[in-house]
């Protein structure tokens, strides 16, 4: 093929595994830089500035459980804003955390997965941190203290829980069929590589996806893979390839404008969009899926490869888990931790706060969302170990950019105001109104958004690992 | 004697004595008075100062006692401390060491990390410690060197570059956070007349004296200079071949420097940026071929990336803004900021920072300082405009104040 006839998302493969030989020696936190264009400056920009830590005077023991985005960051902000004399610890079982945020782009090849490794070298050395490869065994919250699997364990003034989501079995489903079979690929890892590796092999066929029910992981996400992948599979797969989408939902649940546009105009005729699926079953080893749409009719369609998203909870949560055993996880079905938003603090033990997407907040799950959930709960930890209440009028915020083809991008963003009248996070606009608000998408699907997109990963990689 | 010696240490001591006692002498001849008169041998028998360009680390300083620019057996002669510190022992020496010449070469410009190739001068005054050795004093002992007293000289070159007396007496390092100009003269002045050494040298000339050489005839242009001038302007009026490319230098090299150091990164910043700018001239020296842009171009097709073209091109500022970051990322000069001591604002301002880096100084733009309040621009636009504009309007007035003073502080 002529190199004039290579299509763009070629031409980002290509860059990404070229920048790979140099990448290695880029930020300290970071394992290996993507594309190799300038938008990488505005991580290391962030990763080669560290800050004093502020004069406090306090003295203070937190444990951190859990090393992904909300954890990383309450890390890092609790020594930031607290000082040397609170002492973090970082309890993570992996020396890496893989980044959920861009990880479909691995899934139609125009990043690799390593791209979007992170260490924790620079909570420890720029911040203090002090990074506990080990697994939670169990916690004591009496007493205050926290067992590890290493046998060891930690004494605490509060406990800062960010373990994320574990994913339930579902649809006749098992762990080892999501691992082996089907993968759900909705934990950045060696399930996104499997997926990306069946996606390949394809030709003109079908390839099914499933979206459970709200609350779940990045609601945006499963809609943007629809388009990546079809995108990926119409190009490359053949034009007959077939992308169906089985919400459980009965409505787009993040970004209808853009995703509406995307399914019914850019991937008209390879996308099925079927909202209010109920009944979802899989079988792993023919693939074949049979649910009932829409109306209720039962359908069944033999697919090539099948990516189910699960129904997911906050990790530990499930019955004899070590989360579970703590109480934190009260929301009526158990699979969340309800906090206040003040503080973060669980509502049902005090001492312990949960952040990120094991807690019920009332804000979306996901990784932008998780940081600043973390730095309001930084924040009130800072005051309340100072004699101080939180802060009484927080705000959190959310921005996301959401490819839609392999090189074209849109955003979602949203400001949530602290609704004191019903103590919760209120969308805001138009001055930071709550009533009628909602979050903002853009008006266009464009290629410069997919250049900010960029910008956006690393800036908030770096503002959360760097 | 100086009751300002306790608050101000001058690097010439003389110039302030001479300014207030100069109706009680004439502070003439031999450079400086120290408060006496005449040129008596010190009764220290050290002479001490500082080699910089940056801070000139492990450079050979001798006295050139016998005048011929070399450093001979018996002439006092040290190595620089790594912050371009030398003390010479001068108890041999048994003529006065006013007006003698001071030279430094080799070692290291602590700045960027590379080995210095020049050569600079300074003539020694009557002050035992504190005698500079920079390119701003190299300038002036090629004025005296055309036959101007040291005095002179030290007037004239001031007056050419539109700075005072003292400043070009002043540690331009330690002088950067205060007087920045200071040190991106020095700094531009000594690389412009190094590539023009290079553009010009002669058959079995050293490069040291080719440098020398240089530096002389811009003597001749600074002596017939009666207006302040850059430094770029002063080169462009040499007639040497390819002036016009040492006034590209001189002016891209003080423009980024001062760029770099208003930036958050500062003086780290600005020396990753000398870093880069020598890279860009060591491209054109060693290929012989003096056009600024086009060696920059080179350097990125090499690198795969676009700093050093975006660092040549003045008519960019904010490119040249960009391209500072990224090489201030490359050195891996890790940036230590102090946060805002006033918390007020603080956790409503930590919502800027997945977008614009930690503490406001990454990302999409940096708003830490003066650009903060930009965010109210955004106030005026339709929420659909774009994600900053949908953004900001998510927050009161009251909180996006709140949020600037934080920023600003």
């Amino acid at each position: 093929m002529p190199n004039e006839f290579i299509p763009s998302r070629r031409r980002l493969v290509m860059l990404a595994s070229a920048a790979l030989g140099t990448s290695l020696l880029g930020g300290i936190g970071r394992l290996a830089l993507a594309d190799s264009d300038e938008d990488d400056t505005h991580f290391k920009e962030s990763a080669n500035t560290s800050f004093t830590l502020a004069n406090t005077g306090l003295k203070a023991r937190v444990v951190v459980v859990g090393g992904g985005m909300a954890g990383a960051s309450v890390a890092k902000y609790l020594r930031l804003w607290g000082g040397t004399g609170v002492q973090v610890t970082l309890v993570e079982p992996n020396p890496r955390y893989t980044s959920n945020i861009m990880s479909n782009l691995v899934l139609n090849g125009s990043r690799s997965i390593t791209t979007l490794g992170y260490t924790y070298s620079n909570l420890s050395a720029k911040y203090g941190v002090t990074v506990k490869e080990a697994r939670v065994m169990s916690i004591n919250s009496a007493a205050r203290s926290v067992t590890l699997s290493d046998g060891s364990s930690l004494a605490y003034d509060r406990l800062v829980l960010a373990p994320g989501v574990e994913f339930m079995d579902a649809y006749g489903l098992t762990q080892n069929d999501y691992a082996t079979a089907t993968p759900h690929a909705w934990q950045a890892g060696p399930q996104t590589s499997l997926l990306a590796s069946q996606l390949a092999a394809m030709q003109d066929g079908t390839f099914v996806m499933t979206i459970p029910k709200a609350p779940y992981r990045c609601p945006p996400g499963p809609y943007e893979r629809a388009c990546l992948v079809a995108d990926y599979l119409k190009t490359y797969r053949g034009s007959a390839s077939r992308v169906i989408v089985l919400d459980e939902n009965t409505s787009i649940q993040a970004e209808k404008e853009t995703f509406n546009h995307a399914f019914t105009s850019i991937h008209a005729g390879v996308i099925t969009y079927v909202p209010g699926a109920t009944n979802i079953r899989i079988d792993p080893l023919t693939r074949q899926v049979s649910y009932l749409d829409t109306v209720g009719n039962p359908q069944s369609v033999n697919a090539q490869v099948v990516a189910p998203i699960p129904p997911h909870r906050s990790t530990g949560s499930a019955a004899g888990g070590w989360l579970a055993a703590t109480g934190v996880n009260n929301s009526p079905d158990g699979r969340w931790c309800v906090v206040d938003v003040l503080s973060y603090e669980s509502t049902a033990v005090s001492g312990i706060h949960v952040i990120g997407d094991a807690a019920s907040c009332g804000l979306p799950k996901a990784g932008h969302v998780a940081n600043q959930e973390a730095k309001i709960c930084a924040d009130a930890i800072v005051r309340l170990l100072g004699g101080q209440q939180p802060d009484p009028a927080p705000v959190a915020n959310s921005a996301c950019y959401s490819p839609i083809t392999g090189s074209t991008a849109s955003w979602l963003t949203a400001v949530y105001q602290y609704d004191s009248t019903n103590r919760k996070m209120a969308v805001a606009a138009n001055n930071g109104i709550t009533s009628g608000a909602t979050a903002i998408e853009s008006a266009t699907i464009s290629n410069e958004n997919f250049r900010e997109m960029s910008t956006w990963f690393n800036t908030l990689m770096g503002d959360s690992f760097g | 004697m100086n009751p300002l010696t306790s608050g101000i240490r001058p690097r010439w001591p003389g110039i302030l004595a001479c300014t207030l006692t100069l109706s009680l002498t004439a502070c003439g001849g031999g450079g400086g008075g120290g408060g006496g008169t005449t040129s008596a041998a010190p009764a220290s028998a050290t002479l001490s100062g500082t080699a910089v360009d940056g801070y000139l680390k492990g450079a050979t300083v001798f006295l050139d006692v016998n005048g011929n620019g070399l450093a001979d057996t018996g002439e006092p002669s040290a190595l620089t401390d790594d912050t371009g510190r030398y003390v010479l022992d001068v108890s041999a020496v048994a003529r006065p060491v006013s007006g003698l010449r001071i030279v430094a070469t080799g070692g290291v410009d602590t700045d960027t990390g590379y080995a210095f190739t020049g050569k600079l001068s300074s003539r020694a005054d009557d002050a035992t410690s504190g005698q500079l050795v920079s390119p701003l004093t190299s300038l002036i002992d090629a004025l005296v060197s055309q036959g101007l007293t040291v005095t002179a000289a030290r007037d004239k070159v001031a007056q050419a570059l539109g700075m005072t007396v003292a400043d070009l007496g002043s540690d331009p390092v330690a002088a950067v956070a205060s007087q920045p100009v200071i040190y991106t003269r020095q700094v531009a002045l000594q690389r412009a007349v190094q590539l023009l050494a290079s553009a010009n040298i002669r058959d079995n000339e050293s490069a040291h004296d080719a440098q020398e050489r240089i530096y002389r005839a811009l003597a001749q242009v600074v002596v017939a200079q009666n207006t302040p001038a850059t430094v770029g302007e002063l080169v462009a009026k040499l007639g040497e071949s390819q002036s016009a490319s040492g006034r590209e230098l001189a002016d891209t090299i003080e423009s980024t420097i001062d760029t770099a150091l208003r930036s958050p990164g500062g003086l780290a910043s600005a020396k990753a940026t000398l870093q880069a700018m020598d890279q860009i001239r060591n491209e054109m020296e060693n290929a012989q071929h003096y056009d600024l842009k086009q060696a920059a171009r080179r350097l990125d097709e090499r690198g795969k990336g676009s700093a050093y073209t975006k660092l040549a091109d003045r008519s960019d500022k904010a490119g040249q803004s960009d391209a500072i970051n990224t090489v201030t990322r490359t050195t891996g000069t890790t940036t230590t900021l102090t946060q805002p001591a006033n918390t007020k604002g603080r956790l409503l301002a930590s919502n800027c920072f997945q977008c614009h880096g930690t503490g406001g100084v990454g990302g999409f733009e940096r708003i830490r300082g003066g650009d903060a309040s930009e965010v109210k621009e955004f106030l005026r636009k339709p929420a659909g405009s774009g994600i900053m504009a949908a953004h900001a309007q998510g927050y009161t007035n009251s909180q996006l104040d709140l949020i600037i003073a934080y920023l600003k502080q």
